[in-house]
C-alpha cells in the first residue's frame, strides 16, 4: 500500500534521513521505533510533502508522492496525526472536528457520531476550546479528528509523548482498537517495548538509517537488540 | 446630550476602523503578511467609486465590489503567492512595492490631485434623534459596520471556509494535514479583504467627498494599529482594539481644550504606545506557531 524506497531526506546541508526503504501493506499495523533524533519524523513529514526529498521515491497505492502537495496526499488517504497533539486551541472541539470532516467532504454534525461514539469526552467537551482538554483527551481530539479524513493509513508520530503513564495505556488501547477494527497505522514511538508488543512488524531507524527488526529477533533476544541499535538513548524514554 | 452623541461617532468611527483593521488582521492571521497595500485596496474603492458615481447606486457599489474583489485576489496571485512562507522581512518589502505599484498606477492614470466624488451625498444631512443632531452618515456607518461584523463573525463560525481560514490561520501546517487548501483558503481571506476594503471607501469617500492617491493610507495605518494592539493573530482583539482607537480619537477631539485639539492624533498615537508598553503584546494575545504554507 505504502512503499517507501531509497528515501533520502536533507535539510540544506544536514541529512536527516539516509537511503530509508521500508513498506505498510493494507491492514498491517507497523511500528518504526528509535531514540531521538534518528529521523522518523524526518520519514513521516516526507511522505506528506513537508520535508525537502533528496532522493528515492514513495508510493501510495501504486501512485509516486514526489512533488505532490500535502494538501493532495492528504485527500488521497494518508493521514498523519503530528506529534505534540496539534490541536487548534482557539476553535472549539466540535469545530476542530468539523473542520477535519468538511475538508474531507463530509457535511453536517451526523458525520461526527463515529468520533463522539469512540471518545464519548469529545461529545461532553464540544463547546469548549481545544486548548483547555488535557494531553490526553487532545490525543483522543487528534486521532479522531485524523480518522473523520477517512484516511487509508493512519500515521501516528509519538503519540504517547509527555502524556501521564495511565494515560500511555489508554492511547496505546486506542491504538489497539484501530488495528483490531483492520485500520492501516504506521506508529512511530519512543516507547519501543510497548510498540514492538502490539504492531505486527517493526523497524528500528538509527542515524538516519532504517534496519527491519526481524520475528527471530523478537523470539530471542529483543530487548538486546534494542539496546544495541538505540544505545543509550532508549534509557532516556 | 453632547455625550450620547459623541458616542455615536465614536462608534461609527470605531466601525470605520474595524472594517479596515479586519482586512489587515485576515491576511496576517493566515499568511503572516502585514499587507500594507490594504490601503491601496480602500483608494482603488475609492476610484472606483469615484469613475462609476454617475451610475445607479446599486450598480455603483456592485461595480466597485468586482473591482476591488478582483484586485485583491491579483495582489495575491501576482505578488503574495511567490513569497509564501518567507522571511516576515521579504514579506513586508513585497507588500510596499505591491503598495507603490498600485500608487504610482493611481497617480498615473487619474493624476495626483483630489477628484471630487460626491456619493450618496444626502447621508451628509443630519436628522435629529431625541435633541441630539447625527449626521446619517454616522449612523449608516456605525448599523453597516456592525452588520458586516456579525457577518463576518458567522461566516468564521458557522462556514467550513471561516473554519479552515481559522485553523489556518492557528497553525497552517496542521490545517494542511486536514486536507486545507492554502491555494483556497488564502485567496478568499484576500477577497474578504479586499471586500472589507471597498466597504470602507465607500464611507471615507461618503465623508470627505474626495478621492486622491493616499485616500487608504491612513485607514491602513489605523488599521494596522489596531491589529498590533489588538495582540497580532487575534481578529476580535484587532475589532476591538478599532473601536477603542475610534473611541479614543472621539474622546480627545471633543475632550482636549481648543489649540491642543489639533494635536489630537499625536495624543491617540502617544496613548497606543503608552498601551503598548503596558502590554507589549497587544490585548488579545495569540500564541503564533507552525510554518507558513
Amino acid at each position: 500500500m505504502l512503499e517507501i524506497e531509497h528515501l533520502s531526506v536533507a535539510y540544506g546541508h544536514v541529512s536527516a534521513v539516509r537511503d530509508v526503504s521500508f513498506h505498510v501493506a493494507e491492514g498491517e499495523t507497523v511500528g518504526l521505533i528509535g531514540p531521538n533524533g534518528a529521523g522518523k519524523t524526518s520519514v513521516l513529514s516526507a511522505i506528506v510533502g513537508l520535508a525537502p526529498i533528496v532522493g528515492g521515491e514513495i508510493r501510495f497505492l501504486g501512485e509516486p508522492l514526489s512533488n505532490r502537495s500535502t494538501e493532495y496526499i492528504v485527500r488521497s488517504g494518508i493521514s498523519m496525526v503530528a506529534e505534540g497533539r496539534q490541536v487548534f486551541t482557539r476553535l472549539t472541539v466540535e469545530e476542530n472536528l468539523l473542520l477535519a470532516a468538511g475538508t474531507a467532504g463530509h457535511r453536517g454534525r451526523e458525520a461526527l457520531d463515529g468520533v463522539t461514539e469512540r471518545f464519548p469526552i469529545l461529545a461532553q467537551y464540544r463547546a469548549l476550546p481545544a486548548g483547555q482538554l488535557s494531553g490526553g483527551e487532545q490525543q483522543m481530539l487528534v486521532i479522531g479528528r485524523a480518522l473523520l479524513s477517512r484516511p487509508r493509513i493512519l500515521m501516528l508520530d509519538e503519540p504517547s509523548l509527555g502524556l501521564a503513564p495511565r494515560i500511555v495505556g489508554e492511547v496505546f488501547d486506542i491504538i489497539a482498537d484501530l488495528k483490531g477494527e483492520g485500520v492501516t497505522v504506521l506508529l512511530v514511538e519512543q516507547n519501543a517495548a510497548r510498540t514492538i508488543a502490539m504492531v505486527d512488524r517493526t523497524y528500528v531507524m538509527t542515524n538516519g538509517t532504517i534496519h527491519p527488526l526481524t520475528a527471530g529477533d523478537r523470539m530471542d533476544s529483543t530487548e538486546e537488540l534494542i539496546t544495541a541499535y538505540l544505545g543509550s538513548a532508549r534509557k532516556t524514554t | 446630550m453632547n455625550v450620547a452623541q459623541d458616542i455615536i461617532n465614536a462608534l461609527s468611527l470605531g466601525g470605520l476602523f474595524a472594517l479596515a483593521a479586519l482586512g489587515i488582521a485576515l491576511i496576517f492571521g493566515v499568511m503572516r503578511l502585514i499587507n500594507f497595500a490594504h490601503g491601496e485596496l480602500i483608494m482603488a474603492g475609492g476610484y472606483s467609486l469615484w469613475l462609476f458615481q454617475a451610475l445607479p447606486w446599486p450598480l455603483m457599489l456592485a461595480l466597485t465590489a468586482v473591482i476591488v474583489g478582483a484586485l485583491a485576489i491579483l495582489m495575491e496571485r501576482a505578488a503574495f503567492r511567490l513569497v509564501r512562507g518567507a522571511p516576515a522581512a521579504t514579506l513586508l518589502v513585497t507588500s510596499f512595492f505591491v503598495s507603490s505599484l498600485f500608487q504610482n498606477t493611481a497617480i498615473i492614470s487619474f493624476g495626483s490631485r483630489s477628484r471630487q466624488a460626491a456619493i450618496f451625498p444626502e447621508l451628509l444631512d443630519n436628522i435629529g434623534v431625541g435633541g441630539m443632531n447625527i449626521v446619517i452618515v454616522d449612523l449608516v456607518t456605525l448599523l453597516t459596520s456592525l452588520a458586516i461584523l456579525t457577518g463576518m463573525a458567522l461566516l468564521l463560525t458557522r462556514t467550513l471556509i471561516g473554519l479552515q481560514i481559522r485553523a489556518a490561520s492557528e497553525n497552517f501546517t496542521t490545517a494542511r494535514l486536514l486536507g486545507v487548501r492554502g491555494n483556497r483558503v488564502i485567496p478568499v481571506a484576500f477577497l474578504i479583504s479586499g471586500f472589507l476594503g471597498g466597504i470602507a471607501a465607500i464611507f471615507l469617500i461618503a465623508r470627505t467627498g474626495s478621492v486622491h492617491p493616499q485616500v487608504g493610507l491612513f485607514p491602513a495605518v489605523i488599521g494596522f494599529i489596531a491589529t498590533v494592539v489588538g495582540g497580532m493573530g487575534s481578529l476580535v482583539g484587532a475589532v476591538a482594539a478599532a473601536f477603542l482607537l475610534g473611541g479614543l480619537t472621539v474622546g480627545l477631539q471633543s475632550g482636549l481644550p481648543l489649540g491642543v485639539a489639533e494635536y489630537r492624533d499625536a495624543f491617540v498615537f502617544g496613548t497606543v504606545m503608552l498601551l503598548l508598553i503596558w502590554r507589549p503584546r497587544g490585548l488579545l494575545p495569540t500564541k503564533l506557531e507552525g510554518d507558513r504554507v
